[in-house]
């Protein structure tokens, strides 16, 4: 991080980071809640933040890339975080439960059937490709821009979407032919 | 981007299995509005952008200032300069939940850590001040050693003492995701002769009426002085009286403090009243 980044700031600084505060917050929590327990979360939002703040040259001009650009600061804060945990490449991501989840007023008996195969089957995955389903889905993100929180290019996010949902697929119906499981699926255990 | 790769019921399965709730609450929001100011005060002063205390600031830099405030004031008589570091609080960090009436002593290692943030507080405002304060500068600080501390709650107070006659004071918070929060910092360069052996001076009562406001008393004590109590509005305040000098602090606005009844207890166990 360049903290001669953070030393150029006046008050006109200070209103674009609130306006951006109060535009990408909700966002931020939510991404943040995802990949962290909620005890852990707000601590984290806080030096999220602060990273922002610093970096706040770099803002992108455009609204969507904005809120990607936010995401990927808290992805590679969270990154660091764990570094002393163990190396990692990817994020593995939350899942909500049987009973609980964004929208836990489900009518559809199909649909509340494959929750019960997802809460299983999403442990399973790899935390590469936890992450790139929960931008696809969660933080629901274009192609372009979750390859910028991940740092790739478009055609390598979307190869990785795509290897993403046949593993899943294949969790959820083993029948289903797909990938070979991705390599670190076994080693990154994942997610509470 | 194509979705789908996903069936309908699964892709609809995943998404009501978002773990994130929808949006914080309004004690997270509170919490989070709170994380911005911090930030903003914490951090967002680029110290050549602050100017001198004397500095007439246009609309626009007094947006800044106005969350750190940064002012001359007049301590006591007997100082020649003095400054005070005062970040306004705000949302959940005005509440001084926790404050004891009597000083604890902290650890060693928090007493070094509260005592370097507050040479480095200090010594970033001195820097910015540039002329405006004399003789007390930011090299003087940074030199200063710690004569004093005590905790009361998740508060440290430090006292740092250098030459010129420089003498500062700082309230931190205990240190937390950002370090530690400043939540009053004062330096002053002090002429004043010392006490005899039964004298209570005041160097000074200070703080400040943002957020819920705080009083800071500091002095030097003689050496037959063994405890000092101060009658402050928040009650009776126990003030650490050590090696010579007297500290105290509590919330309240100071200017409610013109004159504080006190009594003083001596080492051969009489006391008496007086003001501070």
């Amino acid at each position: 991080m360049d903290e001669n980044a953070g030393g150029r700031h006046d008050a006109q600084d200070a209103q674009l980071f609130r306006d951006l505060h109060d535009a990408v917050l909700t966002d931020l929590e939510r991404f943040v809640r995802r990949r962290v327990a909620p005890s852990a979360a707000e601590d984290v939002v806080a030096d999220v933040l602060l990273v922002v703040w610093r970096r706040l040259a770099d803002l992108p001009a455009d609204r969507d890339a904005r809120r990607a650009w936010v995401f990927g600061i808290a992805r590679n804060t969270l990154l660091t975080a764990r570094r002393g945990e163990r190396r990692r490449e990817a994020l593995a991501v939350r899942v909500g439960t049987e009973r609980g989840g964004q929208e836990s007023v489900v009518d559809d008996p199909e649909v509340l059937a494959r929750r019960l195969d997802l809460v299983r089957a999403w442990p399973r995955l790899s935390a590469e490709d936890q992450e790139v389903l929960a931008l696809t889905y969660w933080e629901d993100l274009t192609s372009a821009h979750a390859a910028a929180v991940l740092g790739v290019t478009p055609v390598a996010l979307r190869l990785r979407l795509t290897r993403a949902r046949r593993r899943l697929r294949r969790h959820l119906d083993p029948t289903v032919p797909g990938p070979s499981p991705s390599p670190s699926a076994l080693a990154e255990g994942r997610t509470p | 981007m194509t979705r789908t790769g996903l069936d309908r019921p699964t892709e609809k399965a995943l998404r009501s299995l978002d773990p994130a709730p929808s949006a914080p609450d309004a004690p997270r929001r509170a919490r989070a509005d709170a994380v911005l100011e911090r930030v903003l005060r914490e951090h967002g002063v680029d110290r050549s952008r602050v100017g001198s205390p004397s500095d007439g600031a246009g609309p626009g830099r007094r947006r800044v200032r106005g969350r750190r405030r940064l002012v001359l004031a007049t301590l006591a008589a007997a100082s020649s300069v003095a400054l005070v570091v005062l970040p306004t609080l705000g949302g959940d960090d005005v509440a001084y939940a926790g404050w004891t009436a009597a000083p604890q002593d902290p650890s060693t290692p928090d007493q070094v850590s509260a005592a370097a943030s507050c040479r480095d507080t200090l010594a970033e405002h001195l820097d910015a001040a540039g002329s405006e304060t004399g003789q007390l500068t930011a090299s003087a600080v940074r030199s200063a050693g710690l004569v004093l501390a005590e905790d009361r709650g998740p508060w440290t107070l430090v006292v740092l003492a250098g030459d010129p006659g420089l003498s500062g004071v700082c309230v931190l918070e205990r240190p937390g995701w950002f370090g530690r929060l400043t939540v009053f910092a004062s330096a002053a360069a002090d002429g004043g002769s010392g006490p005899g052996p039964r004298d209570v001076l005041a160097s000074g009562v200070g703080g400040g009426s943002s957020g819920e406001g705080i009083s800071v008393a500091t002095g030097t004590v003689g050496e037959e002085v063994a405890a000092v109590t101060l009658h402050t509005s928040a009650g009776d305040v126990e003030a650490t009286v050590h090696d010579g000098r007297l500290a105290a602090w509590w919330p309240g606005d100071p200017g409610r403090e013109r004159s504080i009844p006190t009594t003083v207890t001596f080492s051969d166990g009489t006391s008496r009243s007086g003001t501070f």
